[in-house]
């Protein structure tokens, strides 16, 4: 204390001297005091810039910013860990644009970052270099001394580090470690709230698109509701293209149906193999997808993206699209390169926007089943018709013609004319019944009678046949017995396989009579005859059947060409 | 190997295959295919959606199908590319309407760039119209865009020509509204079912209670009464009204009357006008010769078209692409 003014008054007093070093280290210690006060003051400072942000890109810089002003060093930088346990995330201050240019790329997570991240307590060094963990600095990078490493917790999980260098002092002190650890805490905290508040926000954002889509879906103008869906899909999962993609009918491939963001013009209609392609996974997998890269890293399938045809796909989440058909398509949300990856929330978001794609699909299905059940009322209706008012109508006919037989006489050519009519006219009462019976058809209880048994064989010959024979039926044809039944049908299919093979007819009446205990078969055609080629074995064959029923089976050529089968057994 | 040029050309195909699902159709039955393979796209017509009882002879398929055609033009101009068309080239296969090859030449004479950023606004507009008139030089610059598709575009303008076509499209209404397949037809086409993708929506189309009739009367589509934008069209003489025709009659006319009519659609659409058809008149044989005789017309009426100014109406939806496009490696 030489410049001390008492000095210069020499009282060599021992007793004076030692006032003077206590007044001094008094001194000292008010000083001292009053620059961790100030310090704590810049910590509380820099935790209320820190906190007053509730976005989290601008916490994180107020975090470096405070840090190092609050440290007194020179470069700062945080990062954040990824969940592969690289940096997902740096955020730097202190260099210049210039100098960021020339280094080139942004900090992997090697060296001493890396240790920081593998063991998240802090980390201060005078030296850098000095550490067996740095591994140096790329080319162009500006030269750093000391350093202070501290890492951030967010609700107990490591968040990301702040990274401190040079200092202005020439080396971090413990006190820095302190304060900064101190601040890492609070911006642990901002991070969280800036998180939940994030989160809130998007369900919010979620929500309200939730609901304009529900309204679009019941909507029969208007836009699209997979267009809707992809458009507000893009928004909110904060995605640089979002598709909607569909199997073709072959269901070999997908085909992008909807698009909405970078690329998504030249997409549209694009056909892509599901065996090369993520989304083709999804499919198979039946599960959604939650990739941070489109590229094919440790698949052997090398499948990619169908994305990153159009643009430089990064981290994506693929969606199968899954009704009761079964899987329709997806629906796939990416992110360019190098974009920080989807998270869960984000995934659970996309399930919800893929079910609203498939209520969109279903409810096409839905129309397709509402038009069948429309479509068997009407036929309903018609049989109903047919029965209710034509069948009496055509009745009374016959009833009035049969009296006019008898005015006329039975003797007369006209009578015999008119009683050709109504026999006509019986003919076409059993084909209106049949007709009845087949418009029915699926709803009929009796689906498995003799009935539709020989209404389904002459559907499966018509093709052969090259037309439809007509069939009639008249009485309680569906109660016959199983073994009657059975060749009754063996009779249907061999006589009209018989006629598509060898007559070339132009039609085949068939008709099935139970009438007074006994049943007939008949079938008439207008083909060329088929018996005198030989080809009798499966007639003879039923023959024998008929015989075995104590019945009897006929066939001759038609007085105008063709040919006609009888076949007759009594009811036991 | 395919050159980047041939990958490009492709993509410009492609986009003009979905472009032209954008057109507009009779009862929007959207009936169409396109095939993309080697290099062109095909236009092709699916029957299976024609209008049975309205429409027997295909002739406003083929109209929607030229929409259709017109659209993929537009397209392709905007991407660049230059369109060599082939209308109608195979006449072994009649479905086959149009093959569509790019040439490195865009046309830039037409504006169809200008057409293409306008093409998901075209609607099909069936509300009142304002009272406004539509200015002559758009009237005649539509002229002149239905000329460069092979097309004539005839203004009503003469008295006379109004009370015809108002006369003739109510003689036209009635006789097709008598027919029970044509209103069975009309109402298989018009839903309100949200899963539906084809079809008139019951929300664009006029409320009508049967008790105003109109001068110039639109399609009676209101089947179930559940019409949408009140109090009607109030669709009269007064208003613009334009024919569309071709000198002949035949599916290769139809098809140039599509795209002609697309076009000027197009065209009204960019000007911020609305249009709507009331096409009545030309679908019954009797009304058309009628029309033809009472207009003094020499070409044959394909559609008739109500300009103006109108809010906009609910958007079309579209059939899938998956359901409509084809394409083979």
């Amino acid at each position: 204390m030489d410049a001390h003014p008492s000095a210069a008054l020499q009282f060599p007093d021992a007793s004076k001297l030692e006032l003077d070093d206590l007044i001094d280290q008094l001194v000292d210690r008010a000083n001292g005091v009053k620059r961790s006060q100030g310090r704590l003051r810049a910590l509380l400072r820099a935790i209320e810039t820190v906190t007053g942000d509730l976005a989290i890109d601008a916490v994180l810089r107020n975090v470096i910013e405070a840090a190092c002003e609050l440290a007194g060093a020179r470069y700062g930088a945080l990062g954040v860990i990824g969940h592969d346990g690289g940096l997902e995330q740096f955020i730097h201050v202190g260099m210049d644009e210039q100098t960021v240019a020339r280094i080139g790329h942004l900090p992997e997570g090697h060296g001493l970052l890396g240790a920081l991240i593998r063991r998240p307590n802090p980390i201060r060094l005078q030296h850098m270099g000095d550490d067996e963990r740095s591994t140096g600095f790329p080319a162009g990078h500006p030269p750093m001394d000391s350093f202070l490493g501290v890492p951030i917790r967010v609700r107990g999980e490591v968040f990301g580090n702040l990274y401190l260098t040079d200092s202005a002092a020439g080396e971090f002190t413990a006190e820095d470690e302190e304060l900064v650890g101190a601040l890492a805490m609070a911006a642990g905290t901002a991070v969280s709230n800036g998180r939940l508040l994030h989160e809130s926000r998007l369900q919010q954002r979620w929500l309200a698109a939730s609901v304009e889509i529900s309204a679009q879906l019941l909507a029969a103008v208007g836009e699209d509701p997979l267009r809707m869906i992809a458009r507000r899909a893009i928004e909110i999962a904060d995605a640089d293209l979002v598709t909607v993609g569909l199997l073709t009918p072959d269901a070999a491939e997908l085909m992008i149906e909807v698009a909405s963001g970078a690329g998504s013009d030249e997409l549209l209609g694009q056909r892509f193999s599901l065996e090369k392609t993520l989304a083709g996974r999804a499919i198979e997998e039946r599960n959604p997808l939650l990739l941070s890269s489109s590229d094919s890293t440790s698949d052997a399938d090398e499948r990619r993206s169908h994305e990153a045809s159009v643009m430089d796909a990064g981290p994506l989440m693929v969606l199968p699209l899954e009704g009761a058909q079964g899987v329709r398509g997806v629906l796939s949300l990416v992110r360019a390169r190098g974009r920080r990856p989807f998270s869960g929330a984000d995934l659970a978001m996309a399930s919800g926007f893929a079910s609203h794609a498939n209520v969109a699909l279903e409810l096409a299905d839905a129309r397709a089943v509402e038009q069948r059940l429309v479509l068997v009322e009407d036929r309903e209706r018609i049989a109903r018709d047919l029965h209710d008012h034509v069948i009496q109508e055509l009745f009374a006919i016959g009833l009035g013609l049969e009296a006019a037989v008898t005015l006329l006489g039975p003797g007369e050519a006209a009578a015999q004319s008119v009683r050709q009519r109504v026999v006509d006219i019986d003919r076409t009462i059993r084909h209106i019944r049949t007709s009845i019976f087949e418009l029915r058809g699926p709803l009929d209880t009796s689906a498995d009678g003799t009935r539709r048994r020989v209404l389904d064989i002459s559907a499966d010959l018509a093709p052969a046949l090259g037309f439809s024979p007509r069939v009639s039926f008249s009485g309680l044809i569906d109660n016959l017995s199983a073994d009657l039944a059975e060749d009754v049908a063996a009779f249907v299919r061999e006589v009209l396989t018989n006629v598509a093979k060898h007559a070339r007819a132009t039609y085949v009446d068939l008709d099935l009579t139970l009438a007074s205990d006994q049943l007939t078969l008949q079938v008439i055609d207008d083909g060329v005859g088929y018996v005198e080629n030989g080809r009798l074995s499966g007639l003879a064959n039923l023959r024998t059947r008929a015989e075995l029923h104590g019945g009897t089976f006929k066939v001759f050529a038609g007085h105008r060409g063709g040919t006609t089968v009888i076949w007759k057994a009594p009811l036991l | 190997m395919t050159s980047v040029l041939e990958l490009r050309r492709t993509a410009a195909l492609r986009r003009a295959a979905v472009r032209a699902t954008f057109a507009p159709s009779v009862h929007n039955t959207q009936p169409w295919r396109f095939v993309l393979r080697d290099g062109e796209l095909g236009v092709y017509a699916d029957r299976s959606r024609r209008l049975e009882v309205l429409d027997p002879t295909s002739r406003q398929l083929t109209i929607s199908c030229g929409s259709a055609l017109m659209n993929a033009r537009v397209s392709l101009a905007s991407s660049g590319f230059g369109a060599k068309v082939d209308r109608l080239p195979d006449s072994a296969h009649s479905d086959l309407l149009a093959r569509i090859t790019t040439t490195d030449q865009p046309d830039t004479s037409a504006g169809f760039a200008a057409l293409d950023s306008v093409l998901e606004l075209r609607q099909t507009n069936r509300r009142r119209f304002d009272d406004e008139q539509v200015p002559a030089e758009v009237l005649s610059a539509l002229e002149e865009t239905a000329a460069a598709e092979h097309s004539t575009l005839f203004v009503v303008s003469r008295e006379e020509h109004r009370v015809a076509v108002a006369r003739l499209t109510r003689t036209a209404d009635v006789l097709e509204n008598a027919d029970p397949a044509y209103r069975a037809e009309i109402r298989a086409w018009t839903t309100d079912d949200p899963g539906r993708r084809d079809g008139v929506r019951e929300l664009a189309v006029p409320y009508l209670d049967g008790l105003i009739q109109d001068e110039v009367p639109l399609r009676v589509f209101d089947i179930g009464g559940m019409g949408s934008p009140p109090p009607g069209p109030h669709s009269t003489r007064s208003q613009c009204l334009v024919v569309l025709g071709t000198e002949g009659d035949r599916p290769i006319d139809w098809l140039r009357a599509g795209e002609a009519l697309e076009r000027t659609l197009l065209e009204i659409t960019k000007r911020g006008f609305a249009a709507g058809p009331v096409t009545q008149a030309v679908e019954v044989p009797s009304t058309r010769i009628q029309l033809r005789a009472e207009l003094g017309l020499t070409m044959y009426p394909q559609m008739l078209l109500r300009i103006g100014r109108a809010p906009l109406s609910p958007a079309a939806r579209r059939r899938r692409l998956v359901d409509v496009l084809v394409e083979d490696a």
